[in-house]
């Protein structure tokens, strides 16, 4: 497998030969690999492949996240799809995971570039070819998803289907759909944002913003009003890049979390358990606009 | 497996519940030990077993699966196989035994098949330990990189590679290279990426083995590879 890889991003002219030599591997407990190559232990070249599924359409929604993000996303190489084998490959970045209480922090040039990507969500769009779903096909979809399992998000998803006043009050933009906190790069002060293999999927202003909070477990302080100065600093200044107002944004919490844990539903118990716990805790003390 | 073809629409209504091949240890355990072969080149595969390690390898092959003292004493024409797999076959043995089944191993390749197994590290702390407290019976005390880079270039394979497997080769989630820039460089990220999973102190010594550039200490197994030379 490793052989055809490296043949073939040699052969297309994507690496120098001489620059293959040290590697390091890794294993997804999914359906994709993913290889660093390194030069003196620097990082330049990142490869994601698969011999079971068709990486086409990430290819495509990672060239088309480069276009609407050149200052955030690496750089695409190239990508192929034959029998047995999908790649897509991208430069690499020399990034350490971003501090956490520096992601939040307004004043610091990790958060204030988080709240930059949230204001440019005008600039995204799909790439020819790959349709977005909308926020009916994504609903209805949810709708019998959580049918049997949740019945009370079930019904909860059915009421907005069948009145959307809350839904007309969220911008339409697409998101990048796992914006969580291991996704998210710092490379010497730069925000660097990876894997958008769900770009597009969701056009929920706030979706983003959630998915971060959820991943750095502050979505139920910030929910309960027992958030510090900063994050509800941060929040509040994210809202105004997204150009959603608050409220707005606490109403649609539900919804973002069942979005969320539908997009996780090939994932693992510990992943779904996580994001069960965020649906009960919203969905049982939402509010409404 | 089946293939899935997700196609090109951006279309949650229509994309089928994903295949997770690679979900179990096992499953990620093999994938290790798919990764060097070639898939195009037909022929079995065998798997050379010591007698400790009952775990399911599948080779994606046809294979063959034979314990180490009928691989070494069978009659049988050289150049076989297109793989041969020892996983933890070598770590019981001495230098010598293990230089001998190496060379017996590469003897009944296919021109460009694929030698692959992994063996205890010499060098990790954890090992190290077990030597020390245990008083372990093996009669080989594992490898360092170097001399078993050796053994294998020795018993008459090429392109030999070496790699440290994350986070342990129960649970196989990385392979790291083990030149020190490129691993330190990997050691330092997964030990920050996964800060949540240690403790405080766990976490601060992880980080500060790795400052010192010996991340190399924390890892137990080496996986390695190599080919037959083609004719």
């Amino acid at each position: 497998m490793l052989k055809r890889v490296l043949s073939t991003m040699q052969g297309r002219g994507w690496v120098e030969p001489d620059r293959c030599r040290e590697r390091a591997i890794f294993l997804t407990a999914g359906n994709c690999l993913w290889m660093l190559l390194f030069d003196e232990g620097r990082r330049h070249t990142h490869v994601k492949f698969s011999t079971c599924i068709c990486l086409c359409r990430e290819a495509q929604l990672h060239s088309s996240a480069f276009q609407a993000y050149p200052e955030w996303v690496p750089r695409p190489i190239g990508n192929l799809h034959e029998p047995g084998l999908d790649m897509v490959v991208s430069q690499a970045v020399d990034f350490v995971p971003p501090r956490r209480d520096r992601l939040l922090a307004t004043g610091g040039p990790i958060g204030r570039q988080v709240l930059e990507y949230f204001e440019a969500g005008h600039r995204a769009s799909l790439p020819g070819g790959v349709q977005a779903p909308g926020r009916e096909s994504l609903l209805n979809a949810m709708v019998e998803y959580f049918r049997d399992r949740n019945p009370r998000a079930s019904s909860y998803l059915s009421t907005l289907v069948d009145d959307s006043v809350q839904l007309a009050a969220c911008p339409a933009r697409l998101q990048h759909g796992d914006f969580v906190f291991n996704n998210l790069g710092d490379s010497g002060g730069r925000l660097c944002i990876f894997d958008w293999e769900e770009f597009g999927v969701v056009d929920l202003t706030g979706f983003d913003l959630y998915t971060l909070l959820f991943s750095l477990d502050q979505v139920r302080t910030w929910h309960a009003s027992r958030a510090s100065a900063e994050l509800a600093a941060f929040v509040t200044k994210a809202c105004q890049a997204l150009q959603m107002d608050l409220p707005t944004f606490g109403a649609l919490l539900p919804l973002y979390a069942l979005v969320f844990r539908y997009l996780k539903r090939n994932f693992g118990p510990s992943v779904q358990q996580r994001a069960d716990e965020a649906v009960d805790m919203l969905l049982r003390e939402r509010v409404t606009l | 497996m089946p293939p899935r073809e997700v196609g090109t629409a951006a279309e949650p209504a229509a994309m089928p519940d994903a295949p997770l091949p690679y979900a179990g240890d096992d499953d990620r355990f093999s994938l290790l030990y798919r990764l060097p072969s070639d898939e195009r080149m037909t022929g079995r595969a065998c798997i050379v077993r010591s007698g400790t390690d009952g775990r399911r390898l599948d080779l994606q092959r046809p294979s063959d699966v034979v314990d180490r003292a009928r691989f070494e004493s069978e009659e049988c024409d050289a150049g076989r196989w297109a793989v041969v797999a020892l996983p933890a076959t070598l770590d019981p043995l001495t230098r010598e035994l293990s230089g001998r089944l190496l060379s017996r191993a590469v003897e009944r390749l296919l021109p460009g098949g694929a030698l692959v197994g992994h063996v205890r590290h010499r060098h990790s702390i954890r090992n190290m330990a077990r030597r020390w407290l245990v008083r372990s019976g093996d009669a080989n005390a594992g490898w360092a990189t170097g001399a078993l880079r050796r053994q294998l270039l020795q018993a008459g394979l090429a392109d030999v590679e070496l790699y440290y497997v994350r986070p342990s080769i129960d649970s196989p989630l990385a392979l790291v290279p083990t030149t020190p820039a490129a691993a330190n460089a990997v050691f330092s990220w997964s030990i920050r990426s996964a800060r949540g999973d240690h403790g405080r102190l766990g976490y601060w010594a992880r980080r500060l083995v790795t400052l010192a550039g010996a991340g190399w200490l924390l890892q137990d197994t080496i996986l390695f590879w190599g080919y037959r030379a083609e004719c």
